[in-house]
């Protein structure tokens, strides 16, 4: 089964991606945390984090291209760390600017939920963002993520103090939105 | 960064490898089960063996950007529990949480330990912001984090499985100018 939507294709990572995924994580507007600042990320550092992924079946991430459907063009990335098997994850994603506004996030994003929720089989996925990050938590709301902490002031980006926000998707509310699949694992 | 801090009740210091039998003590009392505060990766609900206390506190001592000390009680002379610092994120908005022994309950050493750490961080770090996380079924350690001053700030949902059901983990967090009008204007504990 390809991680395919209406309008994405997830891959995985390759050598030809570096050049884009520099630029993106370089971009003050696609990248939301100040913590990973400055944006002098070179292709070599991204050559070396790519070289350096090591196989292995436990997996605890999982980092995806995000790929226009129809062209096979370079939309972004969606990926998942701090995986608790088969109970809770954390997503992220970035989206070239070019694609702002053309669904491909909202699309990437379903697809990524229905593989973490149908073969992760996973009880619980979180976002962490913050308050002037609108579009990512409005891309969340469209799931189904709810807000379910905001502590205070407690994100400082781009010369003003935001909300930093803990937004969560259970795993009966994400089926509840999705009445053609049923979920077959059983309660806790 | 001082490692060693002195209070009226209580004294905060570094671990040392010889704490290793107290802090099993205190890591394997049931009541903290759940409630540990230990480094990712260890078991939050078995007993842990001497290894990993061992690891555990070897981990705490040699840790960057995180402060793992020591409650010592002065009349008992002996370890009362741990306090925590973490600005391993971000300095801005760093983490605190605390375990202290059953017998060293209600005698405000928490309330001093936790007093001390937060002085420490407002009055030497640039901290704006100060978190805590505390299980969503522990109403003590709430209601003790709710009286040093900080407020409910919401949940992250389902952190983990206790008793067959789910449990949230409650945030709470706390901003240095209350912890200043709380203080008279000052970072004094």
């Amino acid at each position: 089964m390809a991680l395919e939507g209406n309008l994405v294709v997830l891959r995985e990572e390759r050598a030809e991606d570096i050049t884009l995924l520099a630029g993106l994580r370089n971009d003050l507007d696609t990248q939301a945390w100040s913590m990973t600042l400055p944006p002098d990320y070179t292709e070599e550092m991204y050559r070396k984090r790519y070289s350096e992924r090591a196989f292995s079946y436990e997996r605890h991430d999982g980092r995806f291209i995000i790929t226009e459907k129809t062209t096979g063009k370079f939309g972004g990335t969606i990926s998942y760390t701090n995986l608790e098997p088969r109970f809770s994850a954390t997503i992220g994603i970035m989206v070239a600017k070019e694609f702002w506004g053309s669904g491909i996030a909202y699309d990437a994003q379903e697809v990524l939920l229905k593989f973490m929720f149908q073969e992760l089989g996973l009880r619980v996925i979180r976002i962490w963002t913050h308050s002037g990050n609108p579009r990512a938590v409005k891309l969340a709301g469209r799931s189904g993520f709810k807000v379910s902490a905001r502590m205070r002031q407690a994100v400082y980006k781009s010369g003003e103090l935001f909300d930093n926000l803990v937004v969560d998707l259970l795993r009966e509310e994400y089926y509840a939105l999705h009445p053609e699949i049923v979920d077959k694992l059983p309660a806790i | 960064m001082s490692n060693y801090f002195a209070g009226v009740k209580i004294d905060l210091r570094q671990f040392e490898p010889e704490d290793q039998a107290e802090l099993a003590r205190i890591v394997n009392n049931p009541q903290f089960r759940g409630r540990r505060y230990l480094p990712w990766g260890q078991p939050d609900e078995l007993d842990l063996t001497p290894q990993q206390i061992e690891a555990v506190l070897k981990q705490w001592i040699e840790a960057k950007n995180e402060l793992h000390l020591a409650i010592i009680d002065k009349a008992a002379g002996r370890l009362a529990g741990y306090v925590e610092f973490s600005d391993e994120w971000d300095p801005h908005t760093p983490s605190v949480s605390v375990v202290v022994m059953p017998d060293f309950q209600s005698r405000h050493v928490g309330t001093e330990a936790v007093s001390l750490i937060i002085q420490h961080c407002f009055a030497t770090t640039p901290a704006h912001c100060v978190t805590c996380w505390v299980a969503g079924w522990n109403e003590a350690g709430l209601n003790f984090a709710r009286s040093l001053g900080f407020k409910d700030a919401g949940c992250m949902r389902r952190a983990g499985i206790r008793e067959g059901k789910y449990f949230d983990t409650r945030i709470l967090d706390l901003l240095r100018p209350e912890w200043k009008q709380l203080h008279g204007g000052s970072y004094g504990a």
